[in-house]
């Protein structure tokens, strides 16, 4: 009963910061603009149109990669794992750069390329999923370098101007996301809810594979429920944001540093500090430099370690 | 080895090079002056992008803008070779070797005249290339006089994905102010800032140009009319003749102008 009570309490804790956010970053910008009463036209424009939209991309881009990166990290019993250390970022990117070469005009086309790539990517990756954990990660990180070794010969060949938006959208992106922002929600919440369904077998995995199949766990089953779902979550990511660093590596340890490591709590954390650190790292991306901007890869990593590495200090 | 190449080099560059100078031109804008001035014959090699006169697209290629290939320019025997930036790889391996390295970079209008007549005293086609400036000049200071649209606030697309513009001292933001255009990101203290959609609405331009090799503007015009209202003038440019600062530089200024003269802003 008292658990029960506790998570809820944890929900509306979760909820409030990112409402409390959500607030301040639709407020700043090129100049403040209170999200109560934009004083005419124009700033009600910048409000819902522009600054609105992208928020939300940010919230559920992070959350997604933040639980792709935590499910990555119990799949593959390494802490280092992240969402694209099997190389479906690289595949993504692949894909997303062949597109641009094809039609350069076409933001769809990109996008398209990049889920595409990522499911190619996902498909070669689950071909090894057999293997064990190490066996999966070793040819994970293979296929990875083999995209990027494609990737180099794709940008080789592009005229100077692709290379532009080829390396844009290899920092990330949130500025126009050309899937629909109900969609990226949905998405969200769907694999927030499968997080959650999956998360005591999670548990049981932690402890090793022969106690997990002793509590009565199918734990070649499992892992490859949690490959496609994590490679899936991904995938999605990527075709709505380009590749975005850091947040599926250190959002999943730091709710681990902050809220112990039971896989319920650390997805439920995960899902929504990945997308509270992404919101504010990309306002900070479109407001620091202002008029300016910078990518929001950069700002995600600049925010971040401070940040883990603090607590990893203060954890000892 | 290495000095042995040398010698031979110098030797091979030392018999003709009474005659006149075996030039690559290693940027297009290069390319363009040294046809113009009338060393065009002496050009040798150039690198990808050199397409302007016809005549110098026949030239062998040694490189792209960001990459010289050694063994294909020594091969062509230069005497001198016109860089844009002496870091670009293969620059210092040339004048090891003993080519002459010239560097032309022009970052303001006024500079595109400026080497057009030091690239004349160079390869010795000095009166020629003093002609070229001097109408150029004359053209560069009637502009100011035919223009009356005085300070239109301008947004410069240099690209729509991701959406850069030309900051401070970059030659397009010069080339605007000859134009008696307000650069409305001209304060940036970077050379191809990436904005947003925000800050270009924050900034309030009354005129976006789109440089298109296309011309065709009518995407990135309904683009900015969704953003920018219905008001807003889009307009476009051909950025060989804008972005390069050689010597059609001129071609592409008036052109832009004529098309100005053409808006009529109603306010």
């Amino acid at each position: 009963m008292r658990n029960k009570w506790n998570e809820q309490l944890f929900i509306a804790m979760f909820i409030a910061a990112v409402g409390g956010v959500v607030i301040v970053a639709l407020g700043l910008g090129e100049h403040w603009i209170s999200p109560w009463n934009p004083s005419n036209n124009m700033e009600s424009v910048i409000l819902w149109d522009i600054r609105w939209p992208r928020i939300l991309t940010a919230f559920a881009v992070g959350g997604l990669l933040a639980l792709a990166g935590a499910w990555f990290q119990v799949l593959l019993g390494n802490p280092l794992a992240e969402p694209y250390v099997l190389g479906v970022a690289g595949s993504a990117a692949v894909g997303a750069v062949s597109g641009m070469m094809i039609f350069p005009d076409s933001v769809w086309v990109t996008s398209m390329g990049a889920f595409i790539g990522a499911w190619v990517g996902i498909a070669a990756v689950l071909s090894f999923s057999h293997l064990g954990p190490t066996r999966l990660l070793l040819a994970g990180v293979v296929l990875a370098a083999l995209w990027g070794a494609v990737l180099m010969l794709l940008m080789a060949m592009l005229p100077e101007r692709g290379l532009m938006l080829a390396y844009a959208w290899m920092m990330g992106d949130l500025s126009h996301s050309s899937l629909p922002i109900w969609l990226l929600l949905l998405v969200w919440l769907g694999a927030l809810c499968c997080g959650l369904v999956l998360s005591q077998s999670l548990d049981k995995l932690l402890l090793g594979e022969r106690h997990a199949e002793a509590l009565g766990v199918d734990v070649s089953s499992l892992r490859k429920k949690l490959l496609l779902l994590a490679s899936a979550v991904t995938a999605v990511a990527v075709t709505a944001a380009g590749t975005i660093g850091f947040i599926g590596l250190v959002v999943p340890h730091l709710m681990r540093l902050l809220f112990g490591s039971l896989h319920k709590v650390v997805l439920l954390a995960s899902a929504f500090g990945g997308g509270l650190l992404l919101i504010i790292a990309d306002t900070a991306a479109r407001t620091v430099i202002s008029p300016a901007e910078l990518p929001v890869g950069v700002l995600t990593a600049v925010i971040g370690v401070p940040v883990f590495l603090w607590l990893l200090l203060r954890r000892r | 080895m290495k000095r042995l190449c040398v010698l031979l080099l110098l030797l091979f560059s030392a018999f003709p090079a009474s005659a006149s100078e075996r030039i690559l031109a290693l940027a297009p804008h290069v390319c363009e002056m040294l046809f113009a001035i009338g060393a065009g014959d002496e050009v040798v090699g150039a690198v990808s992008y050199c397409d302007y006169p016809a005549a110098a697209k026949k030239l062998p290629r040694v490189g792209t803008y960001n990459r010289i290939n050694i063994e294909a320019a020594i091969a062509l025997r230069p005497t001198v070779a016109i860089v844009t930036d002496a870091a670009t790889p293969g620059v210092k391996k040339l004048s090891a070797l003993g080519v002459r390295i010239v560097r032309s970079h022009p970052e303001k209008v006024e500079e595109v005249l400026a080497d057009i007549r030091r690239l004349g005293e160079i390869t010795g086609h000095k009166q020629q290339a003093d002609q070229v400036a001097f109408a150029l000049q004359q053209r560069l200071d009637v502009l100011p006089a035919r223009t009356n649209q005085k300070k239109l606030r301008v947004f410069y697309e240099i690209w729509p994905d991701p959406l850069l513009t030309a900051g401070k001292n970059t030659f397009i933001h010069d080339v605007l102010k000859h134009l008696g255009l307000v650069n409305v990101f001209g304060a940036v203290q970077m050379e191809a800032p990436r904005v947003n959609v925000e800050s270009v609405l924050a900034a309030k331009p009354q005129l976006v140009i789109v440089p298109s090799e296309k011309r065709d503007v009518s995407v990135r015009s309904q683009y900015w009319k969704k953003w920018l209202g219905e008001d807003i003038q889009v307009i476009t440019v051909n950025p060989d003749l804008l972005h390069r600062s050689g010597p059609r530089l001129l071609d592409g200024m008036e052109a832009l102008d004529v098309q100005l003269q053409g808006l009529n802003f109603e306010k």
